[in-house]
């Protein structure tokens, strides 16, 4: 058999596409109107509120802009300004501690969970929704004045350990704890990973699971073995989500904090230094310029997800 | 957000729970204002909202001309209005916060009063001591609609427990150390005397500054004080820091809000700068009373008279003749003064408080006498008023706060903490010329 023969056999013999009739791409271009007809309340949304405010805020970035006058150009003066403020570098600087901390705090959470979860319980429904819950309410203003309350000099948290004759510290008002009760919010609203992974761990093919148990492999060999290689697009999916909502977290350092990010700039999270900059000192440029290195950085990020991830995500095929 | 929210709510005028109702805009009427109608905004809580709305009836009645109000609480008030400004479709007529109205007028958005007075707005039946509140470089930007002060408010009930003598008037900084220590002691483990000020500005530095003859801000927006001042008012509270006389940096979390978190309410702490009794007194089932901040050696007070909050129209204002009269109604309208009582600080002038006298209640006659008092001790200063706050005010403020905070928290040596604040605080006034 020779090489030419086959190549051919392979590659199945490619019919090219015959020019179609100028009647049948009108045809085709009034079909596509209807479509546009019907996608157009998204569409309008799309332009109206996303991308036209975001070009806008683009030219801004590149402006002064107090709210009051018309803003002046000034170039990329607000860019290079970003990295001598010193406020900007400690707002990153909590920023990143903040999302190497809280993501992996909760997606380890949730999977933890999804696993108990995932053993046939009886009321599964009941305890899906209980621990959905701290979710629902999300990032909600409510939930932080609550945690807020909590770790309050003298919260929940500090009573508690006052019965064991421990004095807690003030979680809130202490510059080396007040960022870890944000983090530890952040954790425990688990819910919609959790979601996800029960829905990934319902999935998976119990034949590798049989064929486990038959060899004698342990609980934690399945789980690192099978379990977890198994559902690394979950984890990488629900990766991307949540250091995109990481970075994006404003409510819960706004409220703790009182809207300062204090103590002395302790959960200054980025987000919310860009809303102090915006509306307290009314730099909406250099404000505007903040909000575009944060969707660069978020684009780096996911960026480098994607890359990593033909590395140790496993689609099944 | 906090633009100077809480120096302005120290004030000891009652200022009712101003920013406590943080509920959304009534509906704004999008038709715009003709001829015969005006938009007014202002921030409140319940008891301003109905107090001004029935001052705008009183306002219809006289001139037939229709007020739409517009009110919520201060929590994002600045945010809406400068989106408005910016939009350029502002009220016609806006509550503006005293130490913000340098800023708006430095961009040219403000109109100038001054052709309103005197033939509209009788500026003279205020108090002499406030007539210049709204004025920036001369020209008037604003007009007070009520008049305060910062005074020291403490807790009576625990000076009782502890059998230690209340404040007198003419206490001094030491007389207000060695109270505190005693207090400190009196009190038991995790309290304290009182709470730590070196980062309040309007409520403890500004006196302090005033009563050496100097001041937070010069009349061309410049810091008008020293380097080494500043380092002397950080040595001061860190001294009463190191011997327990004040609490410790991580209480000042939650003492920008008038909640039970505070320090005061919760009896952690016996004396606060920048609260009213009218915010506080009602928190709590303990006695509270109100006192002058510490004198100077010198015996003067230092205070500084303030407008309370402005009222204000923009240059793009529809109706700007009415927005005139309806100020007019606030500063010299007996039946209007009548209807809004107290709930806009203390009236700003003596035939408003004559009108009002008969009717009050005793926390209000206590904020009233003091105000008096505190008006005549002013007088007796012998000091010029104070400046308005300039432009770049509300950054300057979050400098002394963040500076104040670092040596608290001994993160910062003095030194470094006072070149930090005048690196960032003159930045901040520079930056908004």
């Amino acid at each position: 058999m020779s090489e030419n023969s086959g190549t051919a056999v392979l590659d199945p013999p490619v019919t090219e596409p015959q020019a179609a009739p100028v009647r049948r791409k009108r045809k085709r271009h009034k079909h596509n109107l209807a479509g546009y007809g019907f996608l157009a309340p998204w569409l309008i949304g799309l332009f109206a509120f996303t991308l036209i405010p975001m070009v806008y805020s683009l030219y801004l970035s590149l402006t002064k802009f107090n709210l009051l006058t018309a803003p002046q150009w000034i170039g990329v003066e607000n860019y290079t300004r970003l990295f001598s403020d010193e406020r900007y570098l400690q707002s990153i600087k909590v920023t990143l501690l903040y999302v190497v901390t809280s993501v992996p705090l909760k997606l380890a959470a949730a999977l933890l969970v999804a696993v108990a979860l995932n053993r046939g319980l009886k009321a599964l429904g009941f305890y899906r929704a209980t621990f959905y819950l701290p979710s629902l309410l999300g990032a909600s203003v409510a939930v932080s004045v609550m945690w807020r309350q909590i770790f309050s000099r003298d919260g929940l948290v500090n009573q508690f350990l006052g019965l064991f004759g421990i004095q807690g510290a003030d979680w809130i008002g202490d510059p080396r704890y007040a960022m870890w009760t944000l983090v530890l919010l952040s954790g425990w609203q688990f819910g919609t990973p959790m979601l996800i992974f029960l829905a990934g761990l319902k999935q998976l093919p119990q034949d590798l699971y049989e064929a486990a148990a038959i060899d004698g492999a342990g609980r934690f060999t399945v789980f690192f073995k099978i379990t977890l290689p198994l559902l690394s697009p979950m984890v990488f999916f629900n990766l991307v989500l949540e250091t995109i909502n990481a970075f994006q977290t404003f409510t819960p350092a706004y409220v703790i904090s009182n809207g300062l990010g204090g103590p002395i700039d302790s959960t200054l999270l980025y987000t919310l230094y860009l809303y102090l900059k915006g509306f307290g000192s009314m730099q909406m440029g250099y404000a505007s310029a903040m909000a575009w290195v944060l969707f660069a950085v978020i684009g780096l990020f996911t960026a480098v997800y994607f890359w990593s991830a033909r590395r140790w995500v496993n689609y099944a095929d | 957000m906090s633009i100077s929210r809480r120096g302005l709510f120290g004030l000891a005028g009652g200022l009712a729970a101003a920013s406590v109702a943080g509920c959304g805009f009534a509906p704004t009427n999008s038709g715009g204002a003709a001829n015969n109608s005006l938009t007014f905004r202002w921030w409140g809580g319940e008891a301003r909202n109905k107090a001004y709305q029935n001052a705008l009836q009183i306002f219809t009645q006289k001139t037939g001309t229709k007020v739409d109000a517009q009110y919520s609480g201060y929590d994002g008030y600045f945010n809406k209005l400068n989106t408005e400004f910016a939009g350029g479709n502002p009220p016609d007529l806006f509550q503006m916060d005293t130490a913000l109205v340098s800023t708006y007028a430095a961009q040219g958005v403000l109109t100038d009063l001054s052709s309103f007075i005197p033939s509209t707005i009788h500026l003279d039946t205020l108090y002499p001591a406030v007539r210049q509140a709204g004025a920036v470089d001369g020209k008037t930007y604003g007009v007070p609609s009520g008049s305060g002060f910062a005074p020291i408010l403490y807790d009576k009930t625990i000076f009782e427990q502890a059998k230690i003598p209340v404040p007198p008037d003419t206490w001094t900084w030491d007389d207000f150390g060695r109270i505190a220590g005693e207090l400190s002691k009196a009190m038991g483990q995790g309290k304290y005397g009182a709470l730590d000020a070196s980062k309040d500005d309007s409520g403890a530095l500004q006196p302090w500054l005033r009563q050496r003859g100097k001041d937070l801000y010069n009349a061309e927006g410049k810091l008008a004080f020293t380097k080494d001042d500043l380092a002397e008012w950080f040595a001061l509270w860190d001294k009463l820091r190191k011997a327990g006389a004040i609490c410790p940096p991580e209480m000042l979390s939650s003492t920008d809000s008038a909640t039970g978190n505070h320090p005061l309410i919760s009896g952690s702490i016996a004396m606060t700068t920048g609260w009213g009794l009218a915010q506080m007194a009602p928190l709590t089932q303990h006695t509270l009373d109100i006192v002058v901040v510490p004198r100077g050696s010198n015996g003067k007070t230092g205070q500084a008279l303030s407008g309370g909050v402005l009222l204000c129209i923009p240059v793009k204002s529809k109706n700007p003749e009415a927005a005139a009269k309806l100020i007019d109604l606030f500063v010299s309208d007996v039946e209007a003064i009548k209807a809004m009582a107290m709930t806009r600080g203390i009236p700003p002038s003596s035939k408003a408080l004559e009108a009002l006298t008969p009717t009050l209640t005793a926390s209000d006659k206590r904020d009233v006498t003091y105000a008096q008092y505190v008006a005549d001790e002013v007088a007796k200063d012998g000091l010029p008023p104070a400046p308005t706050a300039p432009p770049g005010y509300n950054d300057a403020k979050t400098a002394l706060d963040a500076a104040a905070k670092q040596v608290a928290f001994g993160k910062m040596s003095i030194p470094d903490a006072v070149a930090q604040y005048f690196r960032d605080a003159e930045a901040a006034l520079n930056g908004a010329k």
